[in-house]
């Protein structure tokens, strides 16, 4: 098991706000409808970086969703990472 | 537990099968999701796959790979077997409604949509590999964070990172 490093200069995200990120990412994954400001509740100390992007995972759940349901018979993770099981082996 | 003891186990009545497979429903409902879209055939089809697994535990090889890739093998199939015949059957009014959303969008509205997400598809395309394995990996084929980060060889924690910051990348394109 290794911690991956990364060379971009974007500052990583805390311990807690993954948390955060990780449940509500669970729950629209899980085709919930969850309430953004509860989960920022749970992390008091994080600024405005985690509201964007709780903000923007909604979002993108959203389009996706939409995507998908007028092109049910397209495997959107295929299309969008063919590598993914080559990277498996 | 080896998987190839499980399926032994289930074969021999020593393990129940329902109960085994409980563990499971809920991945193979999101790969399903995934797959066929929201509806309420969702149900159905994860019945369906369980069935089918059932019905060829005899077949599973576990030289070939794990049980879990056997049944999402297994859940693909039921998934584009559903797909085709969705796409021959003539669409009820109610089915047409209920996909094309409470309200008919107009050009203007469709036009918007297509080009976000030609927008979208070209972001994903740019993004570094490792923050698109774990964004696809788990808002497209519906991994859990444990399972992100054992493709990835990494921990839960770096699966999450590499995904929020996909999504941050992402913000710009939607």
């Amino acid at each position: 098991m290794i911690t991956l490093c990364k060379a971009a200069s974007v500052p990583d995200f805390t311990e807690e706000e993954l948390a955060v990120y990780g449940d509500l990412s669970d729950t629209l994954r899980d085709c919930k409808h969850p309430d953004i400001e509860k989960y920022l509740k749970r992390a008091p100390g994080a600024g405005a970086r985690l509201r964007r992007l709780l903000e923007t995972e909604v979002r993108l759940f959203d389009e996706l969703a939409r995507v998908r349901a007028e092109h049910p018979g397209v495997d959107l993770a295929r299309l969008l990472d063919p590598d993914w099981r080559s990277r498996k082996k | 537990m080896r998987d190839s003891d499980l399926v032994g186990r289930i074969r021999s009545g020593e393990t129940d099968y329902v109960v085994v497979m409980d563990d499971f429903r809920q991945q193979v409902h999101r790969w399903l999701y995934a797959m066929v879209g929201p509806g309420s055939d969702l149900e159905e089809l994860t019945e369906c796959v369980f069935i089918r697994a059932y019905s060829r535990l005899g077949r599973f090889d576990p030289t070939k790979g794990s049980f879990v890739t056997w049944l999402h093998t297994i859940t693909h199939n039921v998934a584009v077997s559903f797909l085709r015949q969705r796409n021959h059957a003539p669409a009820s009014l109610d089915a047409m409604t209920e996909e094309q959303g409470p309200t008919c969008a107009g050009p203007a509205e469709l036009y918007e949509a297509k080009v976000r997400w030609e927008k979208l598809q070209q972001a994903i395309g740019r993004l570094d590999p490792l923050k698109r394995h774990a964004f696809v990996g788990h808002h497209l084929r519906g991994l859990t964070w444990e399972q992100v980060a054992a493709e990835m060889h990494c921990c839960e924690h770096s699966a999450r990172n590499w995904s929020a910051l996909a999504t941050e990348e992402l913000r710009a394109a939607l």
